[in-house]
Parts: C-alpha cells; sequence; structure tokens
C-alpha cells in the first residue's frame, strides 16, 4: 500500500450501533470542530443489534475522557451497577463461581496473594477465595458503593463497570456528539465509491441522493461490514474451531421481584450458555448456543421456559461466527465493533473492543493515512483478540462436564498453542504468567481457571517463608478489611435509588 | 484407720451435666484408678439449643484437656466478649457488659473514680467505651488477649456453643477417657436403710448399677438429690419474675457478632445467642402475662429476626436445692441450682461445682467433713451468681410495666444491698466470698442499669483535670488503634475455627 499524501479531515462513520456513536462521541471529544469534520451515517430503517449490555470497568476511563457525569450517565441508560460475572454451572451442573472485578486479597512479600490462600487451603483451611474479594463478597450481599476518591483506608476499593441498555447508550451518545458538532446523516448507503488505483474509499451514496465524502472512514455498519469486507474483501479469520457458539437468542423481561443484582450471570446450557444482565427497568437475557447442537426454535423455547419474569417481546435470533478481520485496518477504513470482528459476549468484552480500538485509533492517529500505522494497528488489535480469545476459550474448554455432545466437544477439543502454554504454566506455578498488555490479568484467569476446575499442583515457595500463625494473622486481617469494606456499603437496589435512578430522569 | 476409699461414681443424668461431670471426674481421678459409670436419660436438648458461657470456661476446658478451637468447629461456637443489655429503661441506651476490666488504674486509685470525677465534671464519655472488649465487640472485631492487652486491662471471652454437638462431643471424649456408660428411661434410686445413702439404681432395662458416689445430673428433677435424698427447693421466685421460657432459632447474624444481647421486654427478657450456622433465641417471660404462642410472636418481633419453627415452651423454676450434696449424692448442674438464663450462668455453674467437688472429693462416701464444706461453698456461690442477676432486675427502669415495676420494688437480698447502698455512696463495690463476677462487672451492671455514686474517692480530687483529661485521651486512643487492628470475628473463626473448615 503506498502512502498517500493526504491529510485525514473528513471522518465519516457508517453506522449508529453503540460502536458508531461511541467513535464520534469521543473522536468530537477528542479532536474538536477546528480541524476536523465527524459525519456519522446510520438509518432508522436498519437498527441496531443492541441488547443489554454489560461491561467492563476499562468503560470508566472512557466515560472519564468524555467527561461524562456518571450518574446522569446511569439513569440515561437505565443502568445498573456491574461487580463481576456469576458463572453457574459451568464448572459441572450445581456448581457456581464468581469473577470479579478487582483483586483477592494483597499481594506479599513479592508474591501474588492466591498462593498464600493457596497454603491455607491445601492445609484445610476455608477453600473459600471468595471471601479475600471485596466485589465478590459485595455481590453476594446485592450490596454496592463507590469508594470516595478521599478514601485512605486499607480497606479495598470497590471495582466496578455498568450494565446498560445499549440502544439507549446509543442515544445518550448521539446527543453528546452532535452537541459537539457531529453531523448525523440519515439515509442507507446504496454505493461506495473507490479510487481507482489505490482502492481507497473516497464517498458514499445514500438512498436519498445525498454523496458524503471522507478522507477517513469507521466502519460501525455491523456483521456485514459493509466497507471493510463488502467493499474491500479483508477476509475473516474463524475461531468456530474453538468457539463454535454461532447463535444468539435474545429477549428482554421484565425488572422481576427482588433486588437488582450488581453481576451479570452467565448459566452453562446444554448447548452453550444464557446470559442475565439486570437494568434498571428491565433484564437482558439471552442464549448463545452453537446451531450444531441445538436448533434455533428449540434454544428460543428453552430460553423461554427459563426466564425468572415475563418476556417484553418475542426473542430474536442473531446469527455470528466468532473471529476477526483479517484487517481491522484497510486501506481509509478502520472497522470496529460487530464489523471488525465477533467474539461471543461471556466476558461482556464487546463494548470494550471498541474502546480499545478508539483508543489505539486516537494514540496512532497518523496525519497521513500510511500503512506503517495501519499494521501496527492490526497487530496490536489482532493480540486483544486473541487474548480474548484464550481467555473464552478456557470456559469452555476448563470442565467437568459431558452431559451433553456440546459439553463433550468443547472439553475434548484441540485447543491454541498459547492457551496450552498458560495452562501449563498456571498448573506448575499457581500463576497464569500474565503480561502486562493483557486485559485479563491475573486475578482473571485465577477465577475462571480454578473456577472451572482447574487446580494447580503447586504454589510459590515463598509462601511457606512464614509461621502457620503468621500466615493466619495476615489471612484474617485481609478478611477483615473485605468485611468492613461491605459493611460501608448500601444496598445496590438503595445506592441506585440514592444517585442515579432512571425514574428520576431530569428531561 | 485405713480409709475407704471412694472407688466408683455413679453419674446419672443427661446432656452437659453429665458429661462435663465424667470428663472432670475422669481427668482429675482416672490416674487413681476411679471407675466413672453413667446412666445416661434421654436428652432434653432441642437441635437449637445453645449453651452460653462465662469465660472461666476456657481454663476449665483447658483442664480437662478439651482443644477450643476444636470444640468451637464441632459446635458451630462462637466468641463472646461481653453481653448487650437494651430496653432496660425506656429512654436509656443498650449498655455492654464487658467480659474484662475497664480502664487503666493511676497508681492505687481505681479507674470507676478517675472517670467518675471526669463524669462529675462533664466528661460524655461512658464507662464502657474504656473496655477493650466493649470496643472490640462494637466493630465486630475479635482478639485473644495477649500481654499487651492485658498490661492496659484485664480482657477475657466466653463462647456460644450449639448444646446437642457439644455435648456428643464431651462424651465421646469422656468414653475415650475410660467412662462406661449405660442408657436408660429412667431411674429409681435404691437406699441403704441404715445409713439413708443410695447404694445402687435400677434401670429401665430392669440392671441395676452400684457405685460409692452418685452425682445427680438429672436437670431440675432432682431425682437423686432431691427425689431419693428428699432435699427441699429454696425457691428465688420473689426475686424471678419469669416462670416459663420458649427456646427457638433463627439464620446466622452476618456480620456474626462477638457478644450476647440481652432485651428487656414487658412480660420478661428476651436473649440472643449469635452461632456460626445460626442464632439461639431464649425468651424467659412470666405465664401470667403471655402465653406460650404470644410469647413466641413477642420474640420474633422483638428480635426482628425470622423464627424457625422449631420453638420448644419449658417451665422455668429459680431457686437452689438447699444443700447439694446430701448423703452419698452430689448433685451438679439444674439438679442443685436452676438459673434464670439471664448472665448465661448454667454451666459456669456446672463448672464451679465441679472445681469443687474435685478439691473436695470425698475419701469415703459418706464423709461428713468434705460435704459440709462443698455446701458451705456451693450455697455462696450459687447466691452470690444469682445476686448478680437480681442487679438486672432490680435496678431495671421500666416504669410502668407491672412485672418491672414488681422486680424493682422487690427487696434484694442483703449482700446485693449493700452493695448498691455502698456503690450509691461513691463507687465503693464491697466484693464477698465465693464470687464469679468481678468488680468491673458489677460496675458495669449498676452504672448501665442507671445507678449514679453520689461521690467519689477524695482522693481523686488532688488529680488536676489538665492531667486527668489527656490520661482519658490516651487511654481511648490507645483502645482505638488496638481494635482498628484486631481482626473481625467472623475472619478470625473462619482462620481458626470455621464450623466447616479447619
Amino acid at each position: 500500500m503506498p502512502d498517500i499524501p493526504s491529510p485525514i479531515r473528513n471522518i465519516t462513520i457508517v453506522g449508529g450501533g453503540a460502536a458508531g456513536w461511541m467513535s464520534a462521541a469521543v473522536l468530537s471529544k477528542v479532536l474538536g470542530k477546528t480541524n476536523h469534520k465527524i459525519t456519522l451515517i446510520e438509518s432508522e430503517e436498519i437498527g441496531t443489534v443492541g441488547v443489554g449490555e454489560a461491561t467492563i470497568p476499562m468503560i470508566l476511563m472512557f466515560n472519564s475522557v468524555l467527561g461524562l457525569d456518571e450518574d446522569e450517565f446511569i439513569r440515561e441508560t437505565h443502568a445498573t451497577f456491574k461487580l463481576g460475572i456469576h458463572f453457574v454451572d459451568w464448572k459441572a451442573v450445581g456448581q457456581s463461581y464468581f469473577h470479579p472485578f478487582g483483586t483477592f486479597g494483597v499481594d506479599m512479600d513479592g508474591i501474588n496473594f492466591m498462593h498464600f490462600w493457596q497454603r491455607m487451603a491445601r492445609s484445610g483451611g476455608n477453600p473459600d477465595y471468595g471471601r479475600y474479594n471485596a466485589e465478590t463478597m459485595a455481590a453476594r450481599d446485592n450490596r454496592f458503593g463507590r469508594t470516595p476518591k478521599t478514601d485512605l483506608s486499607t480497606m479495598p476499593k470497590i471495582n466496578y463497570a455498568f450494565q446498560f441498555d445499549a440502544n439507549l447508550y446509543a442515544a445518550f451518545l448521539r446527543r453528546y456528539a452532535e452537541a459537539r458538532g457531529v453531523i448525523r446523516q440519515e439515509g442507507k448507503i446504496v454505493k461506495i465509491n473507490q479510487q481507482p488505483e489505490t482502492g481507497f474509499v473516497t464517498s458514499l451514496e445514500l438512498d436519498n441522493g445525498k454523496g458524503i465524502d471522507g478522507d477517513f472512514f469507521l466502519d460501525c455498519s455491523g456483521f456485514r461490514g459493509l466497507l471493510i469486507e463488502e467493499t474491500l474483501k479483508s477476509g475473516y479469520h474463524d475461531w468456530s474451531e474453538w468457539l463454535p457458539c454461532n447463535r444468539a437468542a435474545a429477549v428482554p423481561t421484565e425488572k422481576p421481584e427482588g433486588p437488582i443484582t450488581p453481576y451479570t450471570r452467565s448459566t452453562a446450557r446444554e448447548a452453550g450458555w444464557q446470559w442475565r444482565i439486570p437494568l434498571q427497568h428491565r433484564t437482558g437475557n439471552g442464549y448463545v448456543f452453537c446451531n450444531e447442537f441445538i436448533s434455533e426454535d428449540e434454544a428460543v423455547s428453552k430460553l423461554l421456559t427459563r426466564l425468572d419474569a415475563r418476556p417484553l417481546k418475542d426473542p430474536k435470533v442473531l446469527r455470528f461466527v466468532t473471529g476477526h478481520r483479517r484487517k481491522m485496518w484497510n486501506k481509509n477504513v478502520v472497522a470496529l465493533g460487530l464489523a471488525s470482528g465477533f467474539l461471543e459476549p461471556l466476558e461482556s468484552t464487546s463494548i470494550h473492543l471498541v474502546q480499545i480500538g478508539l483508543a489505539k485509533l486516537l494514540g496512532y492517529l497518523p496525519r497521513f493515512i500510511n500503512s506503517y500505522v495501519a499494521e501496527q494497528y492490526n497487530r496490536e488489535m489482532l493480540a486483544e483478540y486473541e487474548n480474548v480469545k484464550d481467555f473464552l476459550i478456557a470456559h469452555y474448554h476448563i470442565t467437568q462436564r459431558e452431559d451433553t455432545p456440546f459439553w463433550r466437544h468443547c472439553k475434548y477439543m484441540g485447543i491454541p498453542e498459547s492457551l496450552r502454554a498458560r495452562l501449563n504454566i498456571f498448573t506448575e506455578t499457581g500463576q497464569a504468567a500474565v503480561q502486562q498488555t493483557e486485559l485479563f490479568k491475573e486475578p482473571s484467569w485465577f477465577a475462571i481457571l480454578i473456577g472451572q476446575g482447574l487446580l494447580p499442583a503447586t504454589y510459590h515457595p515463598v509462601a511457606d517463608t512464614i509461621t502457620e500463625s503468621e500466615l493466619k494473622q495476615r489471612l484474617s486481617q485481609i478478611r477483615t478489611g473485605v468485611q468492613d469494606r461491605i459493611m460501608t456499603l448500601p444496598s445496590h437496589d438503595a445506592f441506585i435509588a440514592q444517585h442515579c435512578s432512571a425514574m428520576t430522569r431530569t428531561n | 484407720m485405713t480409709p475407704q476409699f471412694v472407688n466408683k461414681v455413679v453419674i446419672a443424668g443427661r446432656d452437659a451435666a453429665c458429661w462435663l461431670t465424667a470428663n472432670a471426674l475422669l481427668q482429675a481421678f482416672g490416674p487413681t484408678g476411679l471407675a466413672v459409670e453413667v446412666v445416661e436419660l434421654p436428652s432434653r436438648l432441642s437441635p437449637h439449643d445453645v449453651y452460653a458461657t462465662l469465660p472461666a470456661l476456657e481454663a476449665f476446658h483447658s483442664m480437662l484437656g478439651l482443644n477450643e478451637y476444636e470444640i468451637m468447629k464441632t459446635a458451630s461456637g462462637a466468641y463472646s466478649l461481653g453481653q448487650s443489655f437494651a430496653n432496660f429503661s425506656p429512654s436509656g441506651p443498650a449498655f455492654f457488659h464487658p467480659y474484662g476490666a475497664h480502664g487503666k488504674a493511676l497508681d492505687r486509685l481505681p479507674f470507676i473514680q478517675l472517670w467518675l470525677r471526669a463524669h462529675h465534671s462533664g466528661m460524655k464519655v461512658d464507662f464502657e467505651d474504656f473496655s477493650f472488649n466493649a470496643a472490640a465487640a462494637k466493630l465486630g472485631r475479635f482478639f485473644i488477649p495477649n500481654d499487651q492487652t492485658d498490661m492496659f486491662a484485664r480482657s477475657d471471652y466466653a463462647y456460644h456453643l450449639k448444646a446437642a454437638p457439644y455435648v456428643q462431643s464431651l462424651k465421646s471424649t469422656a468414653l475415650r477417657r475410660g467412662a462406661s456408660v449405660r442408657t436408660s428411661r429412667h431411674i429409681e434410686a435404691i437406699r441403704n436403710d441404715q445409713t439413708g445413702e443410695i447404694a445402687a439404681l435400677n434401670l429401665s432395662d430392669g440392671s441395676q448399677v452400684s457405685g460409692d458416689l452418685f452425682i445427680d445430673a438429672t436437670g431440675p428433677d432432682s431425682l437423686l438429690l432431691g427425689g431419693a435424698q428428699n432435699v427441699g427447693v429454696e425457691s428465688w421466685r420473689t426475686w424471678f419474675g419469669c416462670n416459663r421460657i420458649i427456646t427457638a432459632s433463627a439464620a446466622a447474624l452476618r456480620p456474626l457478632p462477638p457478644y450476647s444481647q440481652v432485651r428487656a421486654l414487658k412480660s420478661g427478657c428476651l436473649h440472643i445467642a449469635p452461632l456460626q450456622d445460626m442464632t439461639g433465641l431464649t425468651f424467659a417471660f412470666d405465664s401470667t402475662l403471655a402465653s406460650d404462642d404470644e410469647a413466641l410472636n413477642i420474640a420474633a418481633m422483638a428480635s426482628q429476626l425470622r423464627l424457625r419453627a422449631d420453638a420448644v415452651a419449658d417451665t422455668l423454676e429459680p431457686g437452689r436445692r438447699s444443700v447439694a450434696w446430701a448423703g452419698n449424692v452430689v448433685a451438679i448442674g439444674e439438679s442443685a441450682a436452676n438459673f434464670d438464663p439471664i448472665d448465661s450462668l448454667g454451666l459456669h455453674a456446672i463448672h464451679q461445682s465441679l472445681v469443687h467437688l474435685i478439691g473436695l472429693f470425698p475419701v469415703n462416701g459418706s464423709e461428713g467433713t468434705e460435704r459440709d464444706e462443698y455446701n458451705r461453698i456451693m450455697a455462696s456461690h450459687f447466691e452470690r451468681l444469682r445476686d448478680f442477676q437480681i442487679s438486672h432486675f432490680k435496678l431495671n427502669q421500666k416504669v410502668g410495666d407491672a412485672f418491672w415495676d414488681a422486680a424493682r420494688t422487690e427487696p434484694p437480698p442483703s449482700h446485693l444491698a449493700h452493695k448498691i447502698e455502698m456503690f450509691k455512696a461513691r463507687a465503693l463495690m464491697p466484693m464477698y466470698d465465693d464470687e464469679t463476677f468481678e468488680i468491673d462487672s458489677w460496675l458495669s451492671s449498676f452504672l448501665g442499669h442507671g445507678l449514679t455514686p453520689e461521690a467519689y474517692d477524695p482522693l481523686v480530687e488532688m488529680l488536676p483535670d489538665d492531667q486527668l483529661i489527656p490520661l482519658f485521651q490516651r487511654m481511648l486512643g490507645y483502645i482505638k488503634d488496638q481494635v482498628q487492628d484486631m481482626t473481625s470475628h467472623d475472619a478470625y473463626l473462619e482462620l481458626h475455627a470455621s464450623k466447616n473448615y479447619a
């Protein structure tokens, strides 16, 4: 790809779901109006995939870049707080574990806390490591509270993310972006013009006759990848040999009786898993499955029998293939969101992958489009996808379940070499050898691997250098800190009611 | 003359009194060849029954060679740093009776005198705020007293133990130590007509068990002492209005309070004892004021707990047998003295009886010297314990509630009356022989119930305010720092004595 000396001034975003409006919002905030013109094309006819969307704590960084008032953002998107994910029936039917945001205990003597926990558990101590994690304990009690910035105590802080309505989120960010000069064009794209020699996209034509020029295009058009795939033929790397789920049936339900849980629930099912994402006004539910193991009709009917409240709509089935575009940045097009690839929402990474794409894009944003930046972007984004992919595969592959063909398949399938190496090191050392740039850190790998039933053979020898009474003293101190923190937290419902109930929206 | 030694003790009875006795006698006299045979009567424990104890039990357990953590695990035990007394006056706040001392004495001036002086000059800090135990309990902390805490003030702790598994574990220990056991639905004593002593017991299977010394651990029925030996009861009903008792349970409290609660209600007293896996409730009440069903509702309302459907009602008849030892029968437990549940005296009374029985163990079964001394000491022990209990009823301020008005107007026993008079004058606390509760417990109860001394020790007047105030600030700061660093009750149990894990 030759370098083209064309300065980026007109940025055109194709598609107005969460990915499109996240892009519009952050670009308008960071780039301003002086040198850049940002246009977003969306068609009300096409609609968005948006369901109840769960996030991970990195979204707080995104919100802070935008300068959002968190309570307002929550009210506008009917959001709830999320402390982690409750995985039910994944290791074995009847067993569950919690993957919390935040860490377990306190690292000591230069090694991870979990080594000390292992020593204690192996000598017959209470194996419930969740007691050393504040988010887990708060989730068990349906409590939530933010840790004040002024809190200098030694109690663990509460890490959190949100569960929100993706359509409301898009609408909220649309207001934000439009207020900062983003121009929204309503219409369906009927023709895409490319420069004959380079293949760069030059302009788009809409069904209403309008033409939209651009120097740089963000493809947020969803699974189809209007620019990145249908126009530029970037290619798709299919990962379904490891992540075979290829359908999701989604249905919202009424707000159920009882407290709003400050966490997402993922329940393993015969041919995949079911999500439960509580929002303030309703609950998002869905069954992610593989159609080779269960038919769409059967999956939908099973989903409908496994809801804790009345459905608000008919279930909608989405189809996808897990994997990624071989080039997420191709020529003058960057794909974001579903256009760039698909990883099932098992660890709520969809919004994050949009966010990280935008962060990298802005981090490297060149004055002139060039292949070096594109290649670097693609390398880094692929690494992000690969990491998440391995993490997701671990959920399926490490299991005691063999009760259905789907689970037998997952348990006995081959896995990527990168994951195999990680599982080996974890088994030998109790550490997942997480590198700095990886999204999921040691506590996350620990929670999932142990939760799924992979116990390390041993722990770090340094954990044996203190006496047993010193060990117990330290662990009970840490445990006390967690308990003290929990006692400072109100119920999740009370916190929302006091700070950010959607019922108190100002408009 | 060669003394005719007691070779065989027969313990007839049930539950803690029975099995603590077996353990204590075997531990003390097993090496001398003493045989211990237990005639076990059907247990009267409900699955939810809780033994609340006093601090001295820790030493008793260790004397018996029982491991504290093992007992806590087996009996879903919780620690208790003291008791919270609520609602004994219509307006006053709850007060805390800590199992330990308050503050640090200055030279020879007791802390209470320092506190009173400051209190009289307007200091608002409560007496109990100078107690490690009270401060720790309020924060849900637990600690094992150490040299550092003891340098400041004495601290102790007690237990809440689920009765049935605790007894089960005492029983297996006793059997391991060589006790033999026979079960019987009922017993009948066969007396030696000449001596009036018991020669043997007839069991429900027709067999007979003979022995030199008989322990009556049959409970309030007092089948051997009261029945066979015809020893009468000195009733304490005049000071204790409650004649009925309901026990019930609820789910475990979270976090687990390291103390028990006593709440004064219109018709009696509600006791709440937390355990690792449940909460024990005991409501002692006056049956002329509430039926069993009403009492159960009252307990549920007052505790704000969802009670399980396992409540049991029984009669309550406080008092003691005029002697605890008659002929060759020694009564241990409720067969000797039956206490109101306030202040958690049940196991403690057993423990005291056993300590003294071991000390005065007869050379032969009919020896009178030891018996007389034992009876003197135990009567005194039981009455001093009873007096402490009466202080809660006597000093209540629930004016207008008939039950409590009666308790307040009833003249107290003379020892207690004297204590109250001395305290009112200037916080003096005369102490008698055989007291279980130490000075600080009495001070805590009297002050907590709103009794205010009219004056204080004139020696304290020599201390200038600018010396006293910083002294108090240092004490409070020290307690605060220490307590902050303590581990929570839950964390301590989880790491050391959790029911489910080591």
